[in-house]
């Protein structure tokens, strides 16, 4: 990681925190090694089978979308997923999240197919699991929240980068970002933390963080990473700052400005952001801090096709999932 | 809390910390905690000051002081005069006074503290508003002051908080961009405990309502309250698909609070789009209703709708007016509210049920009685496609002219204003933040008498009327109740007035030179009762005058905004004791 260029290494930052609520979902999981799942079948028969169970029980935007696209929860195609790691998951759910056990509705053949289906949707790993469905193989695995025997060697987590190099996303299944559903978002006035209480945008909104208006320009994959990981880059001029005061007290956020006496932070620990002055009398130490003031939870926050939204917005063009990647 | 903290942090001091408590508590007020929430809520006990907007928690505008009264208020003269310095927006808030200082909110959030006895400029603090258009008006109508600071809501849509003593500003946030909501803050903030509770205008302009609290220290935010149910929620079937999310109920005067029962009384506003109607099927709550409220969390107790599916632009913004019933042996705790179509609906405080209702003026039309439930029965209908002649107007029955209550004498004083007005409603293309009046309206006169308005004795459970004082066209300013027997006022020609409370006789008036919209207060100073004016139309509501008394147009004051204090001669007041001081 050390060696690689700044660029990549922010892109991959963005795609570990767009996947992090699913790299978190296999923190408890221990899909044990030695046990040998049946072979899904992947004749064609199968597969429709699956989808159509797809299509009842996982295709809600809230969940994993339609063609597994990815919504509320991750996506699902072009993955590396192995047959056996599916079918635990399918099977147990994961607990603390959205993701429900289906052995409750589903009977054993159900799972795999469903399991035929979802392992369809990534043709480019096909052949490696086939492969590893002969091999004993661990994925990412917790002991400490599993209870389960350490492993040793564990396979890379769902690797972000491979999702990332290898992603190819079927035309057919492509989705658009939308400009009016991403304004909606931006300006929501019903989410009291929405994007204009720190952002401008098209000339309106606050000026905690930067003017996005601005942001037209970038590539969308630029814009994405400002929303999901925006400790990548920080302009100098929205610097996450500490104010200590004399009494002891820290403050952090962006300075608002300052003048003889006087200073102001828009202090960012709570949203909407709260303008402090302090008399520079009292302020006892100024730090700053490498980090952005601006919340790093928008991947999990909002679901891809929102992220696509709302950069689709800050574009005012409805910009391609392919796009981003 | 702040108290647990400094104490926790008294056991661990070491030398270099206690050299800088010592430095800071040099620099720090003497009373920089002051008003206490403790002295907040028994107000009543410290008839010296005017800590509240409404006098009290109850909004009774009531001061106990009795040195000027029925047999000296002749005397009453000006003692001193302070002038905020700007003419748009006139002056229509409520002073506020603790411990000798008071901290006045002029138009244009200009913010003052003044030497109560002297009128000496302590310190001012004006707010920077951007260059925009102010939706609603350039004045305010005032600000609160609690633990050493002074919080008020702006122009602009943002919640200010100052030092009490020095009008340091400490904490600036916005509640939403005025641009997107078109709604702001025209009103005074309540402090409950440890929250700023602050209301918002926008009943005019296609906004979804609410009520937001803020921890009074650090200015997060703590609570929001939609006055617009959202999907899911109780109330949300009573809008249409297409309005919840623009359809106004605003918060945009001042609640009250009942600390025994722990909650947070708050009238919400008219629904938006006022008279086109064809938009929001249903009664809309929780537009045009009081709403209870648990100041701690926002969560609703209970409400109670006053005007359901409003057509007419009548709020239900204004004072809940919380008052202990007592008769025969009988209390009960009431909630009194006027309602801005000129009925006063009277509920159980405590549960929210309807207990009375009736009309504080002379001209309605618009409904032909209440049900049971307090529900008015044969609203009359207001057609997309017609002109509607429709009493009281959307002015009111009265506006923010708020009553006040006498709890020794027992009455609740109230005004009417007998004004009506032609309804013709358009309909309007609906974008947020956008004006959304839904048409427009003509005043006049009712059919068949000049309009007038007057001043008005109640019994505040029965509506029994004991006395009634005309007043000069229409009396824009609220009523101040005192010990002394006496109901100030003022009235849109410049006249300042005290009435008999007893009998409603005028005893003293004094040409202040301009209009009044704002609220009269008491206090006293060493021993010195004071009475202070605030001059000043500045409100949209003046210009109902020219309107309804052609006759006075040439005769109505210039623009003002100057607060003007009285007193006894010191002569008269020396070695005369002052009620609770």
């Amino acid at each position: 990681m050390e060696n690689r260029s700044r660029p990549v290494k922010i892109a991959t930052r963005a795609l570990a925190v767009l996947f992090l609520p699913f790299a978190l979902c296999h923190l408890s999981l221990d899909i044990s090694t030695g046990s040998r799942a049946a072979q899904p079948q992947s004749d064609e028969s199968q597969i429709e089978a699956g989808k159509r169970i797809y299509l009842g029980s996982c295709s809600m935007t809230y969940c994993h979308a339609a063609g597994a696209i990815g919504g509320g929860a991750p996506k699902l195609r072009d993955r590396a997923f192995t047959a056996e790691y599916l079918r635990h998951l399918i099977t147990e759910g994961i607990p603390g999240t959205g993701m429900p056990a289906f052995k409750n509705s589903l009977n054993k053949q159900q799972i795999e197919q469903c399991v035929a289906y979802i392992i369809s949707l990534s043709p480019k790993q096909g052949a490696a699991k086939a492969k590893s469905e002969a091999q004993p193989q661990t994925q990412t695995l917790d002991p400490h929240l599993s209870g389960a025997a350490p492993k040793t060697d564990p396979a890379p987590p769902p690797a972000p980068e491979r999702v990332k190099s290898e992603v190819a996303i079927n035309d057919s299944f492509d989705i658009r970002g939308d400009v009016e559903a991403g304004r909606t978002l931006f300006f929501d006035s019903a989410e009291i933390r929405n994007c204009r209480v720190c952002h401008t945008a098209q000339n309106q909104g606050g000026r905690v963080g930067p003017d996005l208006t601005e942001f037209a320009g970038k590539p969308p994959r630029e814009i994405l990473q400002g929303i999901v990981a925006p400790h990548a880059t920080i302009e100098e001029r929205y610097a996450t700052i500490t104010i200590t005061t004399r009494a002891g007290e820290k403050f952090t956020g962006v300075k608002r400005d300052e003048n003889e006496t006087t200073i102001r932070l828009y202090d960012t620990s709570t949203l909407p952001p709260v303008s402090r002055a302090f008399p520079k009398s009292n302020v006892a130490k100024i730090e700053r801090l490498n980090t952005s003031a601006m919340p790093a939870d928008y991947a999990s926050k909002y679901t891809l096709k929102q992220l696509l939204d709302l950069v689709s917005f800050l574009k005012s063009s409805n910009v391609s999932l392919k796009e981003l990647f | 809390m702040w108290r647990r903290i400094a104490a926790v942090h008294r056991f661990r001091l070491r030398l270099d910390t206690l050299l800088s408590i010592v430095l800071i508590a040099s620099a720090l007020p003497a009373y920089a905690q002051e008003p206490t929430w403790e002295r907040l809520i028994n107000s009543d006990r410290e008839p010296q000051n005017w800590m509240s907007y409404g006098g009290n928690y109850a909004a009774h505008r009531f001061s106990a002081l009795d040195q000027i009264n029925r047999d000296n208020v002749k005397q009453l003269a000006p003692v001193w005069m302070f002038h905020t310095g700007e003419l748009r927006g006139g002056l229509n808030s409520t002073p506020i006074v603790v411990d000798g200082v008071m901290y006045l909110m002029g138009p244009m959030n200009r913010v003052f503290a003044i030497n109560a006895a002297t009128g000496e400029k302590l310190w001012s603090y004006i707010y920077k508003l951007p260059q925009m258009s102010i939706p609603y008006q350039p004045g305010s109508r005032g600000l609160a002051v609690a633990y050493g600071r002074v919080y008020f809501g702006t122009l602009d849509n943002h919640v200010v908080a100052l030092d009490a003593k020095t009008g340091r500003e400490i904490w600036d946030v916005e509640v939403e961009d005025v641009r997107q909501c078109g709604c702001n803050i025209t009103s005074a903030p309540l402090v409950v405990k440890d929250k700023v509770i602050v209301g918002g205008t926008g009943g005019e302009h296609a906004h979804r309502g609410y009520l937001n609290a803020y921890d009074a220290k650090t200015g997060k935010h703590v609570w929001r309250f939609y006055t617009i149910p959202g999907p899911g929620e109780p109330g949300f079937e009573t809008w249409s698909e297409k309005m919840w999310k623009y359809g106004g109920a605003p918060t945009w005067l001042v609640g009250s609070y009942d600390p025994e029962l722990n909650l947070l009384y708050w009238g919400v506003g008219n629904p938006s789009s006022d008279f086109y109607d064809e938009f929001r099927p249903g009664d809309n709550l929780y537009s045009n209703s009081i709403i209870a409220l648990d100041p701690d969390t926002g969560k609703l107790k209970w409400y109670y709708q006053e005007v359901p599916h409003d057509m007419y632009d009548f709020d239900s913004a204004y004072e809940c007016a919380l008052i202990d019933y007592e008769k025969d042996g009988r209390k009960q705790k009431l909630l009194v509210h006027a309602n801005k179509g000129g009925m006063t609906w009277v509920l159980d405080r405590v549960t929210g049920k309807y207990v009375n209702a009736w009309p504080h003026v002379d001209t309605l039309t618009w409904l032909k009685g209440v049900d049971k439930n307090g529900r008015p029965v044969g609203m009359q209908p207001v057609p997309p496609d017609k002109e509607t002649f429709v009493c009281p107007s959307a002015a009111g029955g009265r506006n923010y002219d708020h009553s006040a209550y006498n709890p020794r004498i027992g009455w609740w004083y109230n005004i009417g204003w007998e004004i009506c007005n032609i309804i013709r409603p358009q309909k309007l293309d609906i974008k947020e933040g956008q004006p959304l009046f839904g048409g427009g309206m003509e005043m006049m006169p009712p059919k068949d008498k000049p309009a007038y308005g007057h001043i008005d004795a109640f019994d505040p459970l029965t509506g029994e009327r004991k006395w009634r004082y005309n007043t000069t066209g229409i009396n824009v300013a609220s009523l101040l109740a005192t010990g002394g027997g006496l109901i100030f006022s003022g009235d849109a020609m410049g006249n300042a007035i005290a009435l008999d409370a007893r009998t409603g006789q005028k005893l003293w008036s004094f040409n202040a030179g301009a209009g009044m919209s704002g609220s009269p207060i008491s206090y006293s100073v060493s021993g010195r009762q004071y009475i202070a004016i605030p001059t000043g139309m500045g409100s949209l509501l003046g210009g109902l005058v020219p309107l309804l008394w052609p006759e006075s147009a040439q005769k109505i004051p210039e623009a003002a905004s100057t607060l003007v204090v009285f007193a006894l001669p010191e002569t008269s007041t020396k070695g005369a004791a002052v009620n609770g001081k």
